[in-house]
């Protein structure tokens, strides 16, 4: 007796440890371990900025942030992947094995239950991929990918992918690859029906109510197949609250126990706060500063971009976007990941308003220039940082802050000259380099450079489909020269999120690209 | 028009203004009179002459340049180095807050008189003329009056984006139906009275007549509407900030300066006290003056 | 009386129209796609084209339009974009949350601020008549969000008696109700001091005067009756603004009212939400002042001539006695 206890001391001891040392849990309290082992009669409410406009993101077609916590709740995945080491650990698939470089065959557990309590079987996920991922989703991440399954065996299901790459395997752990049966589908009322009111999946939770404008209400699987996992919570109880002064205030009210998506700087104006508990954490993406480089705008000329990188203060912007908690970025993917590389030396980071100057004269604009930028309102300050160092050089920029159609509009069209897009790669991703890809280049959303050429197109390729890590790693040392020989994008900071929280909750978890994982917490 | 022009008219008209002249005694002079009697009017106006003060000596008065940001003081409370404290991103909050009148003092004195000059000329057009015209005038207005004012603003803003000239125009057409429907109802007050009967029968032409005799008389009460805006469109103007349509940073407008600090607000109230207080004081002086020009303006009311 | 109510509703049908044009007019020139808005980031141009087509936004305006105003004729508002739910289903509710709000606000505004103008009218010429006007101009001169949010800072988040957000249980109407209230306090005050101080010298005063009673039952039985008719007509007007003017304050309390559904619906390209919502506020602004001429008539049946003949069209009689 006596020593399991000093053993689960020692465990618990070295778990510690590990997510110390660990550069992924830098960032304050983020993935904090879920020691969520007793269950309770209590509610948990979570204020989520806005209002999801699907429960079941894959069956409307869409990836949305908002319908991805939700569902995650309701919804599990094959396989589910660790958030400080990305380890592959079993999900609803129990062992998975590559046939060939673009067949895997996965094992499922024969314990899960839907919805309507039936077990769910190999025909029910190959539907699910070939009748839903694949056919609604052929243009998002969640089909783009995938090209099929079969069900071998009633605990078998082999999927076939349209590329071979190492990193689909981690992809199928995102929430938008949930799984749930035809079955559940067609007794929730089809597949439209069943976005809005989700009685469907194996998930941790079950599916109570939405409210439109006013809450989502699910409640606790009490058949739930993990024996791992409890759910202190019996209810968690969604909101909306589109702004984050009054999230946060809910939370100091006692209104709701979490305050997801706080813009950071805004955050961490409450780290000293005794009412409410700040988690600032960053989450594997780094904020880039793409230059339109198309005919027509003075961002065409290389000596306007290395001018403007020459201008921009790095650390200062650093300090703005990330509140202090980061310094500011020395290559294009985030230090956290295996794939970071230092591609720029503190030296090359430098403020230089005379060598930008410079660069700005020989381009022809010694008398100044105006340039324009759109951006989404919440990404306000890092903005007006930017806006003062250009104008150290004589660059006026005009800020556009705007809506979301209106930024996707701006950034499709190609009518901007700078624009702020992050991109999420802790691990290598099948959907990396969006903006540098001929295949996505001219039909993305986010816009990029909105030009590239044959040789980073072909190496963004070699990187993804890459078996082997190292030689990956070597690939994109390449694609980072070329981008910074041709001063293709300044890479700014990694990007922080921000969660305010009841004092008393613990258990902060995130899933995929930083979203506030719902069903981790507990007191 | 050119039968109103005979010779006789015109010596009619002579010997009226001649008359006129030794008297002096205008209603706007009448008014001052009264108005100078008034000691919670006085006060706005003299609140209301510091703030343009400050509006045209900003750049001696501010001790921070606005825009200067300095990311050694980020978020600092009150101190004597900074009287209102520093934003987020370290800027002097009192320097803002000076730049800041001149910022939204000029916009709102921008949207009044473009206000003024669509919907004000509207209704004063509606008012003369009256019959059909007013009624299309009126019926028009009765349709934009029927959108709420911040859903025009918006919808507008959403057209032409962000910028100074934008949010006038937003707040010009959101404005237009009450502004037409006060000064038609002011034309007719004037329209109504004895001496504009008896010039139309003398047959004065009818620019003059609006020019010369209507204005003068009516503008007592468009001065109140005048200065009454001015209030309206400062507030208008926070509130299109406040839902996120207004102007783009880092122009210094309170409207502005009070939505970046209300996100602070349960940690650092000052942030959102000090623009808050500049909308306030201006506002209210120019509700005072407002309510002292009313008294003046139209000593039956009081 | 009939046919005068039936010609006030009629004159709904140009204004419906004209509110429709301008909105149509507004949503072709707005920049982002509404059908891109709905299929999400990932979508695809020709996946867009296709729910352009369905959406019919590629046809001409004309004919959107006519499409647009032959479904409201059959009480079809369109489905939003957003739920696909249809329009007029999302805001039956939504309006019904908003009268709530624009009722008991009103009430709480009109209350005091006829109180606070009796008070001045009576003790005209006093300190209390200055700090009357005082208080009731300085919620006149604070933004209405600031009131909000001052408020939710001192009753939700510190005293912790109210929510933040939200109207779950009454109490979330109290702050909202309160804010907006506050705020209109001027205005009734202004009214009714003036409307009060002129009804005591009317004549019927002085003879209730010299007949010796006393000042309460003189402004309570005979004042009060004659100056609330300009009060009622500024209600009328105050109840329009502020259900038009709930957009904001719905922001900032998350009340799902009518004015934060259009708020969400013009940030999001929701054309039908912003249609159907801007439809039925002017329609329920139409019949409120319809409501208050006729309840004038009512109160006071020598308005009948003015109100129902059209006098107000007669400028030359309009002159103040």
């Amino acid at each position: 007796m006596r020593f399991r206890k000093i053993a689960a001391f020692a465990m618990a001891a070295t778990m510690m440890l590990s997510t110390a040392v660990s550069t992924q849990a830098a960032a304050v309290g983020a993935n904090e371990d879920p020691a969520n082992t007793e269950k309770t009669d209590e509610t948990i409410t979570i204020a989520l900025a806005s209002e999801p406009t699907t429960l079941a993101p894959s069956l409307s077609g869409t990836a949305a942030n908002e319908a991805q916590i939700v569902s995650s709740t309701l919804m599990d995945t094959l396989v589910r992947q660790d958030k400080v080491t990305n380890e592959i650990t079993p999900g609803l698939a129990t062992a998975w094995e590559w046939v060939d470089d673009t067949h895997c065959k996965f094992t499922l557990r024969d314990d899960a239950k839907c919805y309507n309590g039936d077990t769910l079987t190999a025909e029910d996920v190959a539907w699910c991929i070939n009748d839903v991922w694949v056919a609604l989703n052929a243009t998002n991440d969640t089909g783009m990918f995938v090209a099929g399954a079969v069900a071998d065996d009633e605990h078998t299901v082999t999927i076939e992918f349209n590329l071979a790459s190492p990193a689909l395997l981690g992809m199928l752990s995102w929430t938008n690859f949930h799984v749930f049966s035809q079955a559940d589908v067609e007794a929730a009322g089809g597949m439209e029906q069943a976005t809005k009111t989700p009685f469907i999946g194996t998930g941790r939770y079950r599916f109570v109510e939405w409210k439109t404008t006013e809450y989502i209400k699910v409640e606790r699987n009490e058949d739930y197949w993990d024996p791992d996992y409890a759910g202190y919570f019996k209810e968690i109880v969604f909101k909306f609250i589109g702004e984050p002064a009054s999230r946060e205030a809910n939370v100091e009210s006692g209104d709701v126990d979490v305050a997801a998506d706080m813009p950071v700087i805004q955050a961490s104006a409450f780290a000293e706060s005794d009412a409410v508990k700040t988690v600032l954490y960053n989450y594997g993406q780094n904020g880039h500063l793409w230059y339109n480089m198309t005919e027509g705008h003075p961002t065409a000329d290389i000596n306007v971009r290395k001018a403007i990188d020459l201008a921009l203060d790095f650390d200062n912007i650093a300090i703005v976007g990330t509140a202090g908690t980061a310094q500011a970025a020395t290559g294009y993917i985030d230090f956290g990941s295996y794939y970071h590389n230092d591609t720029y030396t503190p030296e090359e980071r430098a403020v230089d308003i005379d060598k930008a100057k410079e660069l700005l004269a020989e381009a022809g604009y010694e008398d100044g220039l105006t340039l324009n930028t759109t951006y989404l309102a919440e990404t306000e300050t890092v903005h007006a940082v930017i806006k003062e160092c250009l104008r150290q050089i004589g660059i006026d920029l005009v800020l556009n802050p705007t809506d979301v159609p209106t930024f996707v509009q701006t950034a499709n069209s190609g009518d901007y000259d700078i624009m702020i897009i992050g991109e999420w790669m802790t691990d290598r991703i099948p959907s990396a380099f969006p903006f540098i890809r001929w295949d996505n280049i001219h039909g993305f959303h986010m816009g990029g450079p909105q030009t590239t050429t044959d040789e980073l197109d072909g190496l963004v390729h070699q990187f993804i489909e890459e078996k082997d890590d190292e030689t990956a790693l070597g690939i994109l040392q390449q694609i980072e020269q070329i981008m910074k020989d041709d001063c293709m994008v300044s890479n700014l900071y990694p990007e922080v999120k921000g969660a305010i929280l009841n004092p008393d909750l613990k258990g902060f978890t995130t899933l995929e690209r930083g979203y506030v994982c719902p069903y981790n917490f507990y007191k | 028009m050119a039968k109103m022009h005979t010779p006789a008219m015109e010596k009619i008209e002579r010997k009226n203004a001649k008359r006129r002249k030794p008297k002096r005694s205008t209603p706007a002079t009448e008014a001052w009179k009264r108005f100078k009697r008034n000691p919670t009017a006085l006060i706005g106006l003299i609140v209301v002459a510091l703030l343009l003060l400050i509006a045209i000596f900003a750049p001696l008065i501010a001790p921070y340049d606005y825009q200067v940001q300095d990311f050694m003081a980020m978020s600092q409370k009150p101190s004597s180095a900074h009287l209102f404290g520093t934003d987020q991103l370290g800027r002097d909050i009192f320097s803002r807050c000076i730049y800041g009148a001149r910022y939204s003092l000029v916009i709102a004195l921008f949207c009044t008189i473009a206000a003024f000059f669509s919907g004000g000329l509207l209704g004063i057009i509606a008012g003369y003329f009256g019959g059909k015209v007013d009624t299309i005038i009126m019926r028009i207005m009765d349709i934009f009056q029927a959108i709420p004012m911040i859903m025009m603003a918006m919808c507008i803003v959403a057209v032409l984006g962000n910028g100074i000239p934008q949010l006038v125009a937003a707040i010009m057409f959101a404005s237009m139906p009450t502004m037409a429907r006060n000064n038609r109802a002011a034309i007719l007050r004037v329209r109504g009275c004895d001496y504009i009967e008896s010039s139309e029968a003398i047959g004065v032409g009818q620019v003059r007549m609006i020019v010369k005799h209507m204005i003068p008389n009516a503008v007592g009460v468009m001065v109140i509407y005048f200065v009454g805006f001015l209030a309206v469109s400062i507030m208008m103007m926070s509130s299109m900030s406040y839902i996120g349509v207004g102007l783009a940073a880092p122009t210094p407008e309170w409207g502005l300066i009070l939505n970046d600090g209300k996100a602070y607000m349960t940690q650092s109230p000052y942030m959102m006290l000090f623009p808050a207080l500049c909308i306030m004081v201006t506002c209210f002086a120019f509700n005072l003056m407002g309510d002292g020009l009313r008294d003046a303006f139209d000593p039956k009311m009081k | 009386m009939g046919r005068y109510i039936v010609k006030r509703l009629l004159l709904l049908i140009p204004i419906l129209l004209g509110v429709s044009a301008i909105i149509f007019a507004l949503k072709t020139v707005t920049p982002g796609d509404p059908a891109r808005q709905i299929l999400g980031n990932d979508a695809t141009e020709e996946q867009v084209q296709a729910k352009r087509d369905e959406l019919g936004l590629n046809d001409p305006v004309i004919v959107q339009y006519f499409r647009y105003i032959a479904g409201v004729c059959h009480g079809d508002f369109g489905e939003s974009y957003r739920t696909g739910e249809p329009v007029l289903e999302e805001l039956v509710p939504r309006l019904a949350t908003s009268a709530k709000i624009t009722l008991g606000a009103v009430a709480i505004g009109a209350i005091l601020g006829v109180l606070l103008g009796v008070i001045s009218a009576l003790k005209k010429y006093t300190w209390v008549d200055s700090l009357v006007l005082v208080v009731s101009m300085f919620f006149q001169s604070v933004p209405e969000f600031v009131v909000g949010l001052v408020l939710i800072m001192i009753f939700a988040v510190n005293l912790h008696w109210l929510p933040a957000s939200g109207i779950e249980t009454w109490k979330g109407y109290i702050l909202p109700m309160l804010t907006i209230g506050v705020s209109s306090i001027a205005n009734y005050t202004r009214i009714t001091r003036s409307s009060m101080l002129e009804v005591l010298g009317e004549d019927y005063i002085r003879t209730a005067r010299a007949k010796g009673q006393t000042e309460s039952k003189i402004v309570m039985r005979h004042a009060m009756r004659n100056t609330m008719i300009p009060v009622a007509q500024s209600i009328g007007t105050h109840l329009g603004n502020a259900l038009g003017g709930g957009m904001v304050l719905e922001t900032v309390f998350s009340v799902p009212g009518v004015g934060k559904y259009i708020v969400d619906a013009i940030t999001a390209r929701n054309y039908p939400s912003v249609l159907g919502g801007a439809l039925m506020i002017a329609i329920i602004l139409v019949v409120i002042n319809l409501i208050v001429d006729i309840s004038f008539v009512v109160i006071d049946p020598r308005l009948k001539t003015t109100i129902i003949a059209g006098g107000a069209k007669k400028p030359k009689k309009a002159k103040a006695a």
